[in-house]
């Protein structure tokens, strides 16, 4: 029982770590992955130059307790992703 | 702005009839938090059926594991605001998330599984993990 979505994509609903092919890698819960874009909701994104913390720290602390989803929606082109993997995955 | 109502009922029910009673209000929340003795665990509900809807079937199994925490209950994040925010300030630094789910102890957080530990696994993956932690933090010492 629950409210679902119209979608089969095997990722809706998962949330997910975006890595790009710069320096930013999203968090958030996946909406679907397009063949020409991918689009999140609730997210978070890491950039270098504004955390305190390495990638890999910030998104160890992510896998453990998880994120302020500081950006309601994002759609970004697919050329730009890297990889899209399941949060859970980052878990030591 | 929640849902109807009458959509949330049976995803309320799923829990309430297995005996996790619902959090209605903050002075609710207060009053189960001022007890502090022993475990609790505390499950935030939430419309999403990606992973709400495995959620809830892994409180029904876990629920059936040899060890318990002491007291249970149940907060509808979307829903009921008010009880969920009071909920939320027991995390500490947790971000919200939902559904999720947490285990105190003494009044201590002692375990928690946020919604991406529940959003990709199966019923039975989401309840071994809090059984796990029933073992952990729930067990007397003499069974641990």
């Amino acid at each position: 029982m629950g409210l679902f979505h119209d979608t089969s994509d095997p990722l809706h609903g998962v949330t997910v770590v975006v890595e790009t092919h710069g320096e930013e890698v999203w968090v958030g819960r996946c909406n679907r992955v397009e063949e020409d874009r991918v689009l999140l909701f609730e997210n978070d994104c890491f950039v270098a130059a504004e955390s305190e913390r390495t990638k890999e720290e910030w998104l160890r602390r992510a896998a453990m307790v998880g994120f302020h989803p500081r950006h309601p929606k994002l759609e970004l082109a697919r050329d730009q992703v890297k990889s899209v993997r399941p949060l859970i995955e980052y878990t030591d | 702005m929640p849902y109807d109502p009458a959509l949330v009922a049976p995803m309320r029910e799923e829990l309430t009839r297995i005996g996790v009673p619902e959090l209605l209000t903050a002075s609710e929340v207060e009053e189960w938090f001022a007890e502090t003795t022993g475990t609790a665990l505390v499950v935030v509900n939430s419309v999403c059926g990606c992973a709400a809807g495995q959620a809830r079937p892994a409180v029904a199994l876990a629920l059936r594991h040899s060890h318990l925490p002491d007291r249970l209950a149940t907060v509808f994040a979307g829903q009921d605001l008010e009880a969920t925010a009071a909920v939320r300030s027991r995390f500490g630094d947790v971000p919200p998330s939902s559904p999720s789910m947490a285990l105190f102890k003494e009044g201590e957080l002692v375990h928690f599984m946020p919604r991406h530990r529940i959003d990709s696994q199966s019923a039975e993956a989401i309840a071994a993990e809090l059984t796990a932690a029933f073992d952990r933090y729930c067990a007397t010492p003499s069974e641990a």
